[in-house]
């Protein structure tokens, strides 16, 4: 006798910000819930600090080692860990572990603006989402009280169309005293007829202690760990998904799913346990499933299965924010390092007309120094190698680090079918084919790339800085860790992958959440959008379920 | 003591000397010195003996701080064993080619730098709430 397979009335594949989210609300209406997650939960808070401390390069991936090579799961953790054949390169990363990539997030959590929704209707370029700002403020509202938001209500209220229903949960982190300084200094400035207006960051770090978590100390790590948990991390709503009943099981490849021809309705998938060696296949029939596994391993899932893309758009569309910045030594103190690497932006070029021909963008104001450009080892090299030491060497330190500052900028990409994610024939640790990575430079990028390192000159400028530092290639950018766009929402199923309740057009039992649903990407962090549209998704699967409110 | 003991207490007592002219900081950790004092003996022992000996003569003058610059421009293999130890004790790293190699979790967080330009290492601020807000302490 043959035993039937296991049986799960929902499933949710992956445990990032998207997935517990789903999984928590879900299971708080009684829903019975199993989260499949590749990776592995690894080693606790501490250890991952110890892991960050001894690391040479402190990358996003530095504390996880359980992503790392030794781990058939590996993460990728820069461009070159990826499958690329475009005339770019695609720059984001993202951690397959519990909880996902929020473990190494900023953790800023500003909302997309009405125009972000409708770029078409009002620019002529990229497509229109299925819904609009109005559609998700309430959702917005609920995401900055789930995920424990600071900000300043009144300041961001309104700000660019995008009215808000309700306060933060939490006021604004408070920003640094070089912070202060520089909003001081570039009050009354105008570029281009343009205010340039240093506007609080909303942030899903703790102002005060929030849901059983601690304030934030200001350990100015948030990339790549928090070692106190002040940053929300996806492992709040898994805690909180298991308090209500959510069953998480992680090593746990989903390999398949599967699909009846005959209904369009998914009745199964196979995963991989790796728990023992050797790893074994295990097959379960679920009424539901909820995609939830970012916007590169949900397309790719997608892919390998054959399910859910009649429009073609599964994997079309990739996109990110493209980022530089400008570093510079200013002629006081500022004092760098001290709290979140960034708490105040510049969001006056987030819209606007000139969204016809450029990408728009959104600067952060950095609490970091020079990044890249000059870290404080780097400079401790440069004055060591003059020959000083002692208190010269102490008064030389002090007086440089202390002044380092950057601006860096963030740019929206338009969704594009070329640039996109297919299957390759090199294959994984768990023979699953690998994803391969195709993207290009779009000149409406490099207009903004150009814009904005003109505003930030202007800025240095006013700021009296020295030693002002841009990327001297005009096409260089880094990735944002944004990952987005390769399962879009839509009206109609010839072109896009999902309704706009996050419905498969072509399954009525799979959804998606996360960022691979975005059609566009606006400039706004992508983390409170995929957690509002998760939340509504949620409430309308739970709808759907039957589940009791 | 055993004799070995007192030779070893010796030269991390002549290594501590040595670090603090060399960083300009009074209070050094004895443990971060002996971890440091070890990696350095191992990357090269005559290097580290010549540096103690110059920084045991500075010590000596009236004027260390000058007299360790001149010893320092006598000799360029003291010179470059200075540099190690003056990048180790400000960032608990060894300097490589590709990046620099923290001798320790602790070493990194005890690297004398951030205290220096008035922060913190990254992941341990020691601060509370909202402590960046106001000029540092130091």
């Amino acid at each position: 006798m043959t035993d039937a397979p296991e049986h799960a009335p929902v499933v949710v594949v992956g445990s990032g910000v998207a997935g517990a989210l789903v999984a928590w609300a879900l299971a708080a209406r009684g829903v019975k819930v199993l989260i499949l997650e590749a990776g592995q939960a690894g080693a606790e808070r501490t250890a991952l600090v110890g892991a960050y401390a001894a690391a040479t390069i402190k990358s996003p991936r530095s504390p996880y080692a359980d992503v790392q090579p030794g781990s058939p799961v590996v993460s990728p953790d820069n461009e070159n860990d990826y499958l690329q054949d475009g005339t770019a390169k695609y720059k984001s990363t993202y951690l397959r572990r519990v909880g996902g990539t929020t473990w190494h997030m900023l953790g800023n959590m500003p909302r997309h603006v009405p125009a972000d929704f409708r770029l078409k209707s009002r620019y002529g370029v990229g497509v229109d989402w299925p819904i609009g700002y109005d559609d998700l403020e309430p959702w917005y509202c609920d995401a900055e009280d789930a995920l424990g938001v600071s900000g300043d209500h009144a300041q961001l209220d309104g700000m660019l169309g995008a009215r808000r229903g309700r306060p933060f949960p939490m006021s604004r982190i408070w920003p640094s005293w070089g912070d202060l300084k520089v909003s001081r200094a570039l009050q009354g400035l105008e570029i281009d007829g343009v205010a340039i207006e240093a506007m609080c960051t909303p942030q899903a770090r703790n102002s005060r202690p929030y849901d059983g978590r601690p304030a934030c100390a200001g350990n100015s790590s948030c990339v790549p760990i928090c070692p106190i948990g002040a940053k929300y991390d996806a492992t709040v709503h898994l805690k909180k998904a298991a308090a209500a009943g959510a069953e998480l099981r992680s090593r746990a490849v989903v390999s398949r799913l599967r699909a009846d021809p005959a209904s369009g309705r998914i009745t199964g998938l196979d995963y991989i346990d790796w728990s023992q060696a050797p790893f074994a296949t295990r097959t379960l029939t679920a009424d539901l499933v909820v995609l939830a596994a970012n916007a590169i391993e949900s397309p790719r899932l997608l892919l390998m299965s054959g399910v859910a893309n009649a429009s073609g758009q599964v994997g079309c569309n990739l996109m990110d924010h493209l980022q530089g910045q400008g570093a510079a030594i200013l002629p006081e103190p500022v004092y760098p390092f001290r709290g979140p690497p960034t708490t105040v932006g510049i969001d006056a070029f987030r819209d606007g007309p000139r969204r016809e021909s450029r990408a728009a963008f959104r600067m952060s104001i950095g609490n970091d120094g020079m990044g890249r450009t000059e870290t404080p080892l780097d400079t401790l090299g440069k004055l060591v190698d003059q020959g000083r030491f002692g208190r010269d060497l102490r008064a030389a330190l002090r007086d440089r680090v202390s002044r380092q500052f950057r601006i860096s900028y963030s740019t929206e990409v338009l969704p594009s079918q070329a640039n996109r994610l297919r299957l390759a024939t090199e294959t994984d640790a768990f023979g699953l084919p690998r994803p391969k990575l195709t993207v290009s430079l779009d000149d409406y990028n490099r207009r903004a790339f150009a814009e904005a390192r003109k505003i930030i000159a202007a800025i240095f400028d006013r700021l009296g800085a020295s030693e002002t530092a841009f990327a001297t290639d005009p096409d260089a950018y880094t990735g944002a860790g944004h990952i987005m766009g390769t399962c879009r929402m839509g009206v109609s199923p010839a072109d896009s992958v999902v309704d706009a309740d996050c419905r498969a057009h072509d399954h009525p039992n799979l959804h998606l959440v996360g960022a691979s649903v975005f059609p566009t990407c606006g400039t706004a962090n992508p983390t409170l959008t995929i957690a509002a549209l998760a939340l509504r998704a949620a409430r309308a699967i739970g709808d759907g379920l039957g589940a009791p409110r | 003591m055993s004799q070995a003991d007192t030779a070893s207490a010796e030269k991390l007592g002549a290594f501590l000397a040595a670090s603090r002219l060399l960083t300009g900081e009074d209070r050094l950790d004895r443990d971060l010195a002996g971890a440091y004092l070890a990696s350095l003996s191992e990357a090269s022992s005559e290097t580290l003996a010549k540096l103690l000996a110059a920084a045991a003569r500075a010590s000596a003058a009236s004027d260390p701080a000058e007299a360790m610059k001149t010893e320092l421009a006598a000799d360029p293999e003291a010179a470059a064993g200075a540099k190690s130890m003056i990048y180790l004790w400000f960032s608990g790293a060894l300097r490589f080619p590709d990046g620099p190699r923290f001798v320790s979790e602790q070493a990194y967080f005890g690297g004398l730098i951030w205290r220096c330009v008035g922060a913190h290492p990254p992941a341990l601020s020691g601060g509370y709430l909202g402590h960046w807000r106001y000029l540092p302490d130091d």
